[in-house]
Formats: structure tokens, C-alpha cells, sequence
């Protein structure tokens, strides 16, 4: 695959930086490069046409039907219990709009300057939201490097009842390890985080980046 | 007349610097005089035990560590039943980290971990002297890729880049692949910056998280430093080593057909290339009944049969 | 104080963007129709005995795989067969999925594994034995304002798309219907397919180019 394919391939996807575009624009000063393209957008365009082909009525009852019983003997169960994957699902909790504005207002009071940055971007800085599913539980907390480990400052909201617990933070440029505190006693790694690390004591952090704001040329 | 205007030039540019100086003494260190007497008189410690405490807080003040600071790990270490002896070692830690001019930040952050996960203390005081050691191995190891040419564009990116590199060591990357990390940003002309070895030492400190050996990490993201990759290629190699080893491959081998894909600038194809040959070709219409070789079926998550 | 674009550490499922959440700007990489550890819950209960449990997952996924299936056979009445049995074979071996992928990657690989196995025993083309030989009807459409001749124009497209789709090696058709009818990404497809995302790339781009000559030669009069 030339370069260029590869750009037009990212380009169909909308994948490309700003770089790659920048590059991918350049080729196609070419005539060639733009016939392909064309080409190439336009059987995208015809494939993306195509209504789906939609299954009949009864498709999920008769799917059903065909489904063995899944009696269990009791070894057979036992063995299920055993080796079923689980999910840990706690009580709906309640929680209230205005703790997430408390949350947010405590925060801006007590972040710490994780990494000194410029003043430009410190000033800058992104919203992260952060989700645990715990059904049952009667709190969630937050705890990280962002707030100095401490488990009884920003709480996450169930706003929906049914035990999805999140709060959303304005995080700095920096990267940040976390974990949840359920219940006060139950320290719980995100199991959707971008990349973990052992934090030396037997349990796994989560870590979150935050990129700092593109100044100048852009990428370093 | 003429001496008037200097006076008050200079006054005023007194009174600039001056609030200057205020400022940044009070962004840098938000403590609030006698807090460390304050948390220490309503701590639920003997009076004895107080006399301790203090003694190390106080050091710990004098030696730069912030004020606040000191109170808050005192405050959280007495609410966790932690001894007074217990705290004091705790304390000790974070003062040898400063007085060895480390960032203190980060010992700090993991002290108040341990505490906040009610980590024993003689734990917690030996997973951060770890880390301050890891700290100085990479304090060095920047001061010698700056000597080397890699510069940093803004405030704090040295700092910001020696956490990080200590951080990857933490993670099991030698300091030597560290050092050889270093060489390749530095070797990247104008992307030779600290924002550019931090990166690369917290790429490689994620890929050794995901299974991948010391110097196979190093390697990978070294090849795309060298190449002067965008921090946001740098930072998709982890998921292209996860999409490797979800295909069934082995961790060398992804980071093999990574690195041969960042030296190439080409994707994975070049196995593609070599496997189908055959059939590349359409059917034809008047060939339409000779129906192609199905594949095998995948390896990976394979269902029952 | 600059706030940027707001981020999540999770992909955000279906159900609590409609409950009114704030909106999350979802990795690109994200799917949005189905959430993982709501799935194994899901399978969790099949295993315990409620059979019942996996009608969600079949509603959930049964239209991609459906289409899939068809796109693949060129038959919509065998391919709910197919498909119905990509879907009983899944639950079967439920035990065997580790949750390491999506389940639609999953039942997305049985149901192509299905596919393989029928064009093997065919061993012809998709289109020998179909009792249309413009492939599957065309879906019906709701009424958009679309003319009688707009109408038998899309139609003789589709066609002419399905006689090309027939025709192209099995490896390039099923990219370009994972890619292009049915929406993957290109890692999710990598994982169906068992191959690198390199390798998904390479091919979707050679079946755009077989498939646009095909479908010139399909639709150039006789």
C-alpha cells in the first residue's frame, strides 16, 4: 500500500491528524491521486446507500424456540457458579444534582497544581467524565492524584438510579491515577480505563491523560 | 524633576516585582501560617506523641516542604489510627526526598495513597524511598539528555519528564533503556524536547503494563521517536499493540511488526502481500460457478463447533 | 477558565445518552450500540438458566447479522436461517466467550464462519441456486418523495451492486460489507476477521477498487 492509499484510507474513515491531512491535501494536487479518490468516495457512497436487509417479525421468538433448555443438575449449577462470568451490581443509590455542583466547587478550591504549565494553559483545562457501574452500593467516591487521595471529596451521582455512578471533573494537562472507594471500604479499579498501573501496594490505578492544548506549531 | 521620574520608576517597578514575587510565593505554596500548630493541637495524640510529630513536621517545614502539606498528612495519618512513630517515619520520608532536591510531589501523592488505602506504614515508607530512588536515577538521566541536546520548551516539562521517566523505571524499565530512549529524542532534531521524552517514557512504561518486555517497549517507542511520530501516533502504539495481541500473537511479535510498520511507514500489509497472491483477481462473470477457497476460521475467541 | 470538549473514561452506552446525560464525546474508537458489562450481565443470566435473557442480545444484533448474512449469501431467505443459527450456535458456546471482545464481534464471526461453511458446500456462486438472479429485493424504502423512476433506478443500482458483490473474492466481500453496509471500525473488523488492522485496511481498499470495476461491468448493457 503507497502512502497515498494509506492517507485515502484514513481520509474515507476520518481518521486523519492534521498533519496527515495536510499531507494527504498536498497529494492530491495530482490528478491521478484526485480521480482515485473520487473514485473511491463514490463507492463508499454507493455502499453506504444500500438499505439493510431487516429480518423477519418473529426472527428473535423463533431464535428462541430453537434454544435447548438450560436445565442445571445440581453439580452442573454449582459448576455455573462457580465459573459464570460476574458482575458487580449494587442497590440503586440516590444522589443529588447540586452534590456534582458542590463536588465541582470544592474542586476548583482544593485541585492542586499537579504540573506547573505556563499560565496559557493553566487556565485550559478539560472536562473528564468518570463511570463506575455499581448497582447496590450506597456511595461512590473518587480518589487520585488529582485531589491528594482523599476519599470523601468528590462523590459520583447516580442520577439514574440504576446504580451508574459518575461525576464529571475539570482536569489540567497531566496524568492522573485514580481509583474508586465504594461503600468507604471497597477500592475498586476502573475497568474502563485508558492504561493501568500497580501502584506498589497490590492494587492497580487506573491513569487518565490529559493532553495539554496544542501552542504554536502544534505536536511536540 | 528628572530624579523624581526615576524615583518613581523605580518604585513602581519595586512594587511590580514585589507583587510579582507575592504571587508566585502564594500560587506555589498555599499554606496558611500555623496550620501545622492548629492540626496538631486538635489531633487525638498524647501529649508526648505531639512533642514527636511536630519535631518532624517542623523539619519537614524547614527542609521546603509546604506547610499545608505537612498538616494534611498529619491530619489523615492520626484520622487512620497511624502511630506516632508510625507518622513520623512517614514524614521522614518526604523530608530525605526534598532534601535531596527530588520533585517532592510525587513521594508525597504515594505517601498519601498508602495512608488513604490504609497501606501498613512500614509498607507505604518502603514503596516511596523506592520511588524517591527511582526519582534520583531519573533526575540524573535528564540532566544528561538535556547536556544531550533535548530542551524544554516550557515550565515544569523537566520536571513533568522526570516523574514520568521515574515512573516508567518504577514499572521495570531499566534506567539504561531509559538512556538509550533519550538518545533517540534527542536524535529527532527539532522534536528533541522534554514533552518528547515524557511521552515516550510514559508510552513505554504503558506498554510494559501490557505485557511487553523492558526493551521490546523501549525499542518500539524508541523507533517512533526517532521517526518523529505525533505525540498522537506515540500514543495510539498502545492500542495498536492491543489490537496485535488480540489477534492472538505473542507481545514480541506485535512489537516486532510494530516497529518493522513505524521504520516502513507502512501498515501491516507487508504480510498481506505475501499471503494473497492467489486470490487477488476478481471472478470473472463467465468463471462466476468456480467458487474461491474459504478461509481458515479465526483463532482467536473461537466458538465451539 | 477554558473548558474543552468533554471526554469519558468509558464508552457511553445507548441507554444513558437517551436518559438526558450531558452528552460525552465518545472515543472514535468507541461502539455506542452495546455496553460491555452490560452484556455479560446478560450472559451471566443465559448461563444461570434464563433463556429469555438472551432475546436482548438477539434484538439487539439480529439486523446486523441478518444483512450481514445476506450480503454474503445473496439470499435474505436462506440468510435468516443463517443467521437464526449464527445466533443459537452463539448461545451454545456462550461458555466460551470471555467477554474480551464485543458479543456482536463474536456472533459477527460465527455467523461468517456459517456463511463459509454454506458457499463451501454450494460450491458455486452465491447467486447458482438463488431464485432471483438480482440477488435479494431491495429494501423497502419509506416514502421520501422518490419518483416511479428515481424507484427503478435505485433498484437496477442495488442490483447491479449485489451481481458485483457476488463476484468479488469471498476475504474482500465480507470487508467491504463489515466496512461499508454494516459500519465496523477497523479494529472491530480485525477481531471478526482474526487479521491486523493493516491488513483490514489493505483489503477494504482493494475491494473498493474490484468492486467499482465489477459493478461498471454489471451495470454496462448486455
Amino acid at each position: 500500500m503507497t502512502r497515498f492509499e494509506e492517507l485515502l484510507e484514513g481520509k474515507l474513515a476520518g481518521e486523519l491528524s492534521p498533519d496527515e491531512n495536510q499531507e494527504f491535501a498536498a497529494l492530491l494536487v495530482l490528478a491521478e491521486n484526485r480521480r482515485a479518490f473520487e473514485r473511491h468516495q463514490q463507492t463508499v457512497a454507493l455502499l453506504t446507500s444500500v438499505e439493510r436487509q431487516v429480518p423477519s417479525s418473529s426472527f428473535t421468538e423463533d431464535v428462541l424456540a430453537r434454544l435447548p433448555d438450560r436445565k442445571s443438575r445440581p453439580l452442573e449449577k454449582l459448576w455455573e457458579f462457580l465459573w459464570a462470568p460476574r458482575v458487580v451490581r449494587w442497590n440503586v443509590a440516590t444522589a443529588l444534582a447540586l452534590g456534582l455542583v458542590l463536588v465541582v466547587a470544592v474542586l476548583a478550591r482544593t485541585l492542586p497544581s499537579q504540573s506547573p504549565v505556563s499560565s496559557e494553559m493553566r487556565s485550559v483545562v478539560t472536562l473528564f467524565r468518570f463511570t463506575l457501574d455499581a448497582p447496590g452500593a450506597q456511595q461512590v467516591f473518587l480518589a487520585g492524584d488529582f485531589n491528594g487521595w482523599r476519599t470523601d471529596e468528590i462523590s459520583l451521582a447516580d442520577a439514574t438510579g440504576r446504580g451508574r455512578f459518575s461525576v464529571t471533573l475539570p482536569l489540567k494537562p497531566g496524568r492522573y491515577a485514580y481509583m474508586f472507594v465504594v461503600d468507604e471500604a471497597t477500592w475498586v479499579t476502573d475497568p474502563r480505563a485508558e492504561a493501568y498501573r500497580d501502584d506498589g501496594f497490590g492494587n492497580k490505578n487506573a491513569l487518565v491523560d490529559v493532553e495539554a492544548p496544542t501552542v504554536g506549531n502544534g505536536d511536540t | 524633576m528628572v530624579t523624581r521620574r526615576f524615583v518613581g520608576i523605580a518604585v513602581l517597578v519595586a512594587m511590580a516585582g514585589g507583587a510579582l514575587f507575592v504571587s508566585h510565593a502564594i500560587a506555589q505554596e498555599p499554606s496558611k501560617p500555623g496550620e501545622l500548630s492548629r492540626t496538631l493541637e486538635a489531633a487525638n495524640l498524647s501529649p508526648e506523641s505531639k512533642v514527636l510529630v511536630r519535631a518532624k513536621g517542623v523539619e519537614a517545614v524547614r527542609a521546603g516542604v509546604a506547610e499545608g502539606d505537612v498538616a494534611g498528612l498529619i491530619q489523615r495519618g492520626v484520622g487512620r489510627g497511624i502511630q506516632p512513630a508510625e507518622l513520623v517515619s512517614l514524614l521522614d520520608v518526604v523530608v530525605r526526598a526534598k532534601r535531596q532536591d527530588l520533585p517532592v510531589g510525587p513521594v508525597l501523592d504515594k505517601v498519601k495513597e498508602g495512608v488513604a488505602k490504609r497501606v501498613p506504614p512500614a509498607r507505604i515508607v518502603e514503596v516511596a524511598s523506592r520511588l524517591s530512588g527511582e526519582l534520583a536515577t531519573s533526575r540524573d538521566l535528564v540532566h544528561r539528555a538535556e547536556r544531550e541536546g533535548i530542551r524544554a520548551e516550557a515550565a515544569g516539562e523537566r520536571q513533568r519528564a522526570t516523574e514520568a521517566v521515574a515512573s516508567a523505571i518504577g514499572r521495570g524499565v531499566p534506567p539504561h533503556e531509559m538512556t538509550d530512549l533519550s538518545r533517540q529524542v534527542a536524535r529527532s532534531g527539532e522534536r528533541a524536547t522534554m514533552s518528547r521524552l515524557e511521552l515516550g517514557a510514559q508510552v513505554t512504561g504503558d506498554l510494559v503494563s501490557m505485557g511487553l518486555s523492558p526493551h521490546d517497549a523501549s525499542q518500539t517507542v524508541g523507533a517512533a521517536l526517532s521517526r518523529g511520530l505525533s505525540r498522537r501516533d506515540i500514543e495510539g502504539l498502545r492500542e495498536r499493540l492491543g489490537q496485535e495481541l488480540k489477534s492472538g500473537g505473542s507481545a514480541e511479535d506485535g512489537a516486532k511488526r510494530l516497529r518493522e510498520a513505524i521504520r516502513s511507514e507502512r501498515p501491516e500489509d507487508r504480510g498481506e502481500r505475501g499471503q494473497d497472491k492467489r486470490s487477488d483477481k476478481p471472478e470473472k462473470a463467465e468463471k462466476v460457478e468456480k467458487m474461491e477457497k474459504p478461509e481458515k476460521p479465526s483463532k482467536v475467541e473461537r466458538p465451539g463447533r | 477558565m477554558v473548558v474543552e470538549a468533554l471526554r469519558c473514561n468509558s464508552t457511553v452506552s445507548g441507554a444513558s445518552k437517551e436518559q438526558g446525560s450531558t452528552g460525552c464525546e465518545v472515543p472514535s474508537h468507541a461502539r455506542l450500540e452495546s455496553d460491555p458489562v452490560d452484556e455479560q450481565a446478560i450472559i451471566a443470566r443465559c448461563l444461570a438458566g434464563e433463556g429469555r435473557a438472551y432475546a436482548v442480545l438477539v434484538e439487539r444484533h439480529k439486523v446486523l447479522v441478518h444483512d450481514l448474512v445476506s450480503r454474503m449469501l445473496g439470499d435474505s431467505v436462506e440468510a435468516e436461517d443463517i443467521a437464526q443459527d449464527a445466533f443459537v450456535k452463539a448461545y451454545l458456546s456462550l461458555r466460551d466467550f470471555r467477554g474480551e471482545s464485543r458479543f456482536s464481534t463474536w456472533v459477527c464471526r460465527i455467523a461468517l464462519n456459517r456463511c463459509k461453511d454454506v458457499l463451501r458446500k454450494r460450491g458455486r456462486a452465491p447467486w447458482a441456486r438463488s431464485r432471483r438472479e438480482d440477488g435479494p429485493e431491495p429494501a423497502e424504502v419509506a416514502d421520501d418523495g422518490e419518483t416511479p423512476v428515481d424507484s427503478l433506478e435505485r433498484c437496477e443500482r442495488e442490483a447491479a451492486l449485489h451481481r458485483a458483490l457476488a463476484r468479488l473474492p469471498v476475504k474482500y466481500r465480507e470487508v467491504i460489507v463489515l466496512r461499508h453496509i454494516e459500519g465496523m471500525e477497523f479494529h472491530e473488523i480485525g477481531r471478526v476477521l482474526g487479521i491486523a488492522v493493516g491488513a483490514v485496511k489493505v483489503r477494504a481498499f482493494r475491494a473498493r477498487e474490484m468492486l467499482r470495476s465489477l459493478v461498471q461491468s454489471e451495470e454496462a448493457p448486455r
